[in-house]
């Protein structure tokens, strides 16, 4: 009874941390704050996110820019009021792991009075009703928590705010992965030929943490500046770097009912680690390769090859063409409009695979055309077969490729992948193993007979649970 | 064999595996037709037996066109949006029949046949049911698994919107006074109504695990696990969303209207998630990597 006494007394008077906690607990808190974060994300998913001034401006104007941009509606999520919304939603996460992490989340179970809820149950008349209870679920695999004061408290399954406890840390985890990636990790792209060769750094003082270091040290009060030394010397970083040389560059094509698909493109690669080690590796879309820290993507493929223009056998004229960029000639009227160079081999489905003669499809608009006219297609520009145009006949020479790769350095990424899987394995066992918890309060009646109030709790979707309570009230009615 | 032989006979594939989605369009709008039947009329077994039967041909139909894409495709049937559309119903209704296999409800049976029977008709009037080669990025072992999980968490989404639909046409029913109960009565409605949390429930993880993958898959092509695309917006959107569902469940003064009002949008936001992103793409001109093409 003392005890029953203390219990309540506590839950009277909660101190500071408690009162923090219980305000971060709230459920309410946690909807509001899903609903505004959907409704948010809702807004910034009909703004195109993070493009350049000139991007909005050619498409909406400079007045609805300027307005859309004031607003933070063009990058609404690197946004304060968004990274807000993220610090309160952690805080939240943070202080539910707490709670659960100290018992507290099966509000009303274990508590010195039951809840107005909870269901009456007729016991037994008998020596000790609460030992006998526990004894009944004992029986039917309940592991006893606590049997005293009259109140027992007992589990069967998985500890319930312990799986919560996992899940919820782990979404706290990953916005600690997020907060890493947004301080340390950095990224860029490099273009190669083959046989070229580039050295790209390990370390970068582009990241988030030199810009706010960067801030910080010329932050002042009066003439104090107390993070002057920040960021620290760079100059050691010289020389930690990564050596690539672009061994060869493969592209295929696959040609299904007479148009070309990309099928694949490769870089075979030989890189020189900051440590010395040295790697061959075939990178392509899928399969990138890692190496000091830092991670290279295949991310796409420049283009070249020499216009060629020849009247009666004899050339007359020669530009440097580029895939996707229009070009102009003196001795044919109008733009011409190259596509993507196609060159490396043809797969085709029930053939066997052929190299492809280099050619790009090519498209033309007339000089007077008027603006938004539609460029119309006039044949393939070939190292073979020359296309033939106002008398003279266009050819292309010398087609080349370069790859492009990104390259990335992200801290914080193995921390997500730690937090997707405890979050997954958290929600698994939440969802798919079934988990009860009782509690069972037993007073004397005022005929002397004791009455029992259950409340009775289940988690997962497997199982019945107002059958195995049925079965339990059964079990705990049941004279003997 | 003959490369032409073979080009014929892949053509001929096409053309069955596309006679078997128009046959399981059929078959839905049988069960459509049967399902109302059964509304009108609860009581008759033949409406009750006729629905579920069209609905299980519509599924065995869609099971051979999912198969003979597989087999023609060579890879899992979910590139284009025909394709998508046509695994989104199928996923939809093989979870519908196994719950009312094991509730014996068949209320439900009507708006998933409206759903399913309206995807498979989308698809064989506004899509090109072409097998197109596989690009680069989704050449990947996440491409089955990402896919594929997340199209069964929309499945068992579509289930369970279509048991609260039912929940609630039953409780205004009774408000305006109808007898009708299709096998429902104020002792087991709460029982059936749970089923919404528990489907709700079982398919979360698996929406989870559709984002999840698909930021790891990201990361691994582009290195960039989010980039804050629509479709990635709306899919995290729509787990926002579920997961407020979830949460309202815990407190029992939530768990009617609130929680009822909650799952509707949040299948509203998986609709949109699944198709109405490309449609806002186009509307608000916003590039995005996951359209359909």
């Amino acid at each position: 009874m003392m005890d029953t006494q203390a219990r309540a007394g506590a839950h009277a008077r909660p101190g500071p941390l408690k009162l923090f906690l219980l305000e971060f607990t709230k459920l309410r808190l946690t909807v509001w704050l899903l609903i505004v974060m959907a409704v948010t994300m809702v807004v910034g998913s009909v703004f195109p996110q993070g493009y350049d001034a000139a991007m909005y401006v050619e498409s909406w104007g400079e007045a609805r820019h300027a307005a859309l941009a004031r607003w933070g509606l063009l990058n609404l999520f690197h946004t304060k009021y968004f990274l807000i919304l993220g610090a309160l939603l952690f805080v939240n996460l943070l202080a539910c792991s707490v709670v659960r992490w100290l018992g507290r989340g099966g509000a009303g179970l274990g508590h010195a009075e039951p809840p107005s809820h909870a269901k009456p149950v007729r016991l037994p008349a008998c020596a000790d009703p609460a030992g006998r209870a526990a004894g009944v679920l004992a029986g039917r695999g309940y592991k006893i928590l606590s049997s005293s004061g009259g109140v027992v408290v007992a589990r069967r399954g998985p500890w319930p705010e312990g799986v919560s406890l996992l899940y919820h840390l782990a979404l706290a985890l990953a916005l600690v992965g997020f907060i890493l990636s947004a301080l340390f990790a950095f990224e860029g792209d490099v273009t190669l030929a083959p046989g070229e060769h580039a050295a790209v750094a390990t370390v970068s003082d582009e990241t988030g943490a030199h810009r706010l270091a960067t801030r910080l040290a010329a932050w002042r009060v009066g003439s104090w500046r107390p993070f002057a030394s920040l960021p620290g010397d760079t100059t050691a970083w010289a020389g930690r770097e990564v050596t690539l040389t672009l061994n060869e560059f493969i592209t295929e094509w696959e040609l299904y009912r007479e148009k070309y698909y990309s099928r694949d493109w490769l870089s075979d690669l030989s890189a020189v680690g900051e440590d010395g080690e040295s790697r061959r590796a075939l990178v392509e879309v899928n399969r990138p390769l890692r190496i000091s820290g830092l991670t290279f993507y295949q991310m796409a493929y420049e283009q070249w090859f020499d216009v060629v223009v020849t009247r009666n056998g004899v050339e007359v004229e020669r530009v440097a063409g580029q895939a996707h960029t229009p070009f102009a000639l003196e001795s044919a009227a109008g733009m011409f409009f190259p596509g993507t160079l196609r060159v490396g081999t043809l797969f085709e489905k029930y053939h066997d695979p052929v190299p492809i003669t280099p050619h790009v499809p090519l498209k033309w608009r007339a000089p007077d055309a008027e603006k938004g006219t539609k460029s119309e297609e006039i044949g393939n520009l070939s190292v073979a077969e020359p296309l033939v145009r106002d008398g003279v006949a266009l050819a292309i020479e010398n087609p080349r490729e370069a790859t492009v790769l990104s390259y990335r350095h992200d801290p914080g990424v193995p921390l997500l992948y730690i937090a997707i899987i405890a979050f997954m394995a958290g929600l698994a066992i939440r969802t798919y193993w079934p988990s009860y918890r009782v509690s069972l309060w037993v007073t004397p009646g005022e005929d002397g007979a004791p009455e029992g109030r259950l409340l009775f709790r289940a988690a997962g979707i497997l199982g019945e649970p107002e059958d195995i309570e049925a079965e339990l009230v059964r079990g705990l009615e049941a004279p003997g | 064999m003959d490369p032409q032989a073979l080009v014929n006979r892949d053509a001929l594939i096409l053309n069955v595996e596309h006679g078997f989605l128009w046959a399981s369009f059929a078959a839905y709008c049988l069960a459509v037709l049967f399902y109302s039947l059964h509304l009108i009329a609860p009581g008759v077994r033949g409406f009750r037996v006729r629905s579920t039967v069209a609905l299980v041909g519509a599924a065995v139909f869609q099971t051979m066109t999912v198969v003979l894409r597989a087999v023609l495709a060579g890879r899992p049937p979910f590139q284009t949006l025909y394709e998508s559309l046509a695994w989104f119903s199928w996923s939809a209704v093989v979870a519908y029949l196994v719950i009312e296999w094991r509730r014996h409800v068949r209320l439900p049976g009507f708006f998933v046949s409206l759903v399913c029977g309206g995807a498979v008709l989308y698809a064989l009037l506004g899509q090109s049911p072409e097998v197109k080669p596989l690009f680069p990025a989704l050449q990947s072992p996440w491409f089955f698994w990402h896919v594929a999980i997340a199209f069964a968490s929309y499945a068992v989404f579509v289930v369970a919107f279509a048991v609260e639909i039912s929940y609630l046409k039953q409780l205004l029913w009774w408000k305006i006074g109808w007898t009708r109960d299709y096998g429902l009565t104020r002792e087991n409605i709460g029982r059936f109504h749970r089923s919404v949390h528990q489907l709700v429930l079982f398919g979360f993880p698996m929406l989870t695990f559709g984002i999840m993958s698909g930021a790891a898959w990201a990361n691994e092509a582009w290195g960039v696990y989010w980039q804050w695309d629509p479709k990635e917006t709306w899919s995290l959107i729509t787990w926002f969303v579920f997961a407020l569902y979830l949460h309202t469940r815990v407190r029992p003064s939530w768990r009617g209207a609130p929680s009822s009002v909650i799952m509707i949008i949040a299948f509203l936001c998986m609709v949109t998630t699944f198709l109405g992103v490309t449609w806002l793409a186009k509307l608000f001109g916003i590039p995005s990597l996951h359209t359909y093409g």
